[in-house]
């Protein structure tokens, strides 16, 4: 049986600091079946140089819109049958794709899969004080696009990321893939190094709480419209 | 039984809340559970949110609400019981106890029957299946400013 493709997609805005070492992570993969492409998001550092030195890629540049947007022109370009996304700052191991793509060829009722992650501060320090809960120093699910591998016809069912939650697009994303009743699973095995810095987007609080706020309300009007009937459970493998 | 001494506040190291058109939308960072308010449960909240004290909230009650007076009292105190047992509100310590006490509960210029609004029980809405994803969302706490660190410019500015 043939592997199906993948689509890759790593949107980058000057992330000439990392890109290098999280594209690299993505070509060690044990995988061979990819296509990766990369959305530059109006960098004005040495960004597209590091990503052309990948001869491979999928090269597109845009003025800066923000991240959902530069994940949806991604989406527009996938040819894959199954969908992952690479942060510009994150690490994948290895088996990250075969594992996830094995998953999905063998369960075919589940829309995408997910896997635990790893957090570490960027230079091997420590990582900030919230972050110091167990339950972040623990290998934990990653509700993050990095650790997602999805059949890209979800996206369709659906759509794609809201560029009015800038912040919050990736909890928008699974609210309305939970609500849609579509099985997301998880493979207990860490497959993602999420690297936390100081210019995290989600460590703007008060806007993302908002945003977050305005997610869970459309959630609660789409379970409201849909009746009682409960939402699908995140199942283990 | 809650006493009309009591005061409330909004239990703000672990919840996140906002009004949104009306409603009330409030996560517990701590379960990951997260609620909706609508109506007088949203008007609860909000009296809550500017000022606990349980006599007062029962003052608004019977001066805004047309109702079964023992009704209103029960169903009050039911809906403040779950708030207090979801960890959305906690009591506290009232700044004047002689304002907290019963016997502050003044009587204003009443609107008439016809001017209040049936009164109708007040009810929390409380979802579970965002639990694994709130308790792991980078929305608990952290400085305004962020995790102060070396500068870095590799991380995604959204427009």
């Amino acid at each position: 049986m043939t592997d199906p493709l993948v689509s890759v997609i790593t949107p980058v805005f000057n992330g000439e600091n990392f890109i290098r070492s999280t594209l690299q992570s993505v070509f060690d993969q044990d995988y061979s079946n990819f296509e990766v492409i990369v959305i530059d998001d109006g960098s004005e550092d040495g960004t597209a140089q590091i990503i052309k030195s990948f001869p491979s890629v999928r090269y597109h540049y845009q003025q800066n819109q923000g991240i959902p947007r530069a994940r949806n022109a991604g989406l527009s370009l996938a040819r894959g049958e199954f969908v992952a996304f690479i942060d510009a700052d994150d690490l994948w191991m290895p088996n990250k794709l075969s594992l996830q793509a094995d998953h999905l060829r063998k369960n075919p009722e589940a829309g995408c899969v997910l896997t635990l992650q790893r957090l570490f501060a960027e230079g091997g320090g420590e990582l900030p004080v919230w972050y110091a809960h167990q339950r972040f120093r623990q290998d934990h699910i990653g509700y993050f696009p990095s650790t997602l591998m999805a059949r890209r016809y979800v996206f369709e069912i659906v759509g794609n990321y809201n560029p009015l939650f800038p912040l919050s697009e990736s909890a928008d994303w699974f609210a309305r893939v939970k609500d849609a009743g579509i099985r997301i699973d998880v493979l207990n095995i860490t497959l993602l190094q999420k690297r936390i810095h100081n210019l995290n987007a989600g460590l703007k609080r008060k806007e993302t709480r908002s945003e977050m706020l305005s997610v869970l309300k459309q959630s609660i009007e789409r379970k409201k419209e849909r009746g009682s009937n409960p939402p699908p459970e995140v199942t283990l493998r | 039984m809650i006493s009309l001494s009591k005061t409330y506040s909004v239990n703000r190291q672990q919840v996140v809340h906002d009004t949104i058109d009306g409603e009330v939308v409030s996560i517990n960072l701590e379960s990951g559970n997260y609620y909706s308010m609508n109506d007088l449960a949203a008007e609860i909240w909000n009296w809550i949110h500017a000022e606990g004290m349980h006599s007062k909230i029962v003052r608004r009650l019977y001066e805004q609400y047309d109702g079964n007076p023992s009704e209103m009292a029960d169903s009050l105190e039911r809906f403040i019981q779950q708030l207090l047992e979801e960890g959305l509100i906690r009591e506290i310590e009232a700044k004047n106890t002689e304002l907290a006490m019963p016997s502050a509960v003044k009587a204003r210029p009443s609107l008439s029957s016809a001017q209040k609004k049936p009164f109708v029980a007040p009810k929390l809405e409380k979802y579970t299946d965002m639990q694994e994803f709130l308790l792991v969302d980078p929305i608990h706490e952290v400085d305004e400013e962020g995790w102060p660190h070396k500068k870095s410019s590799s991380n995604f500015s959204p427009s």
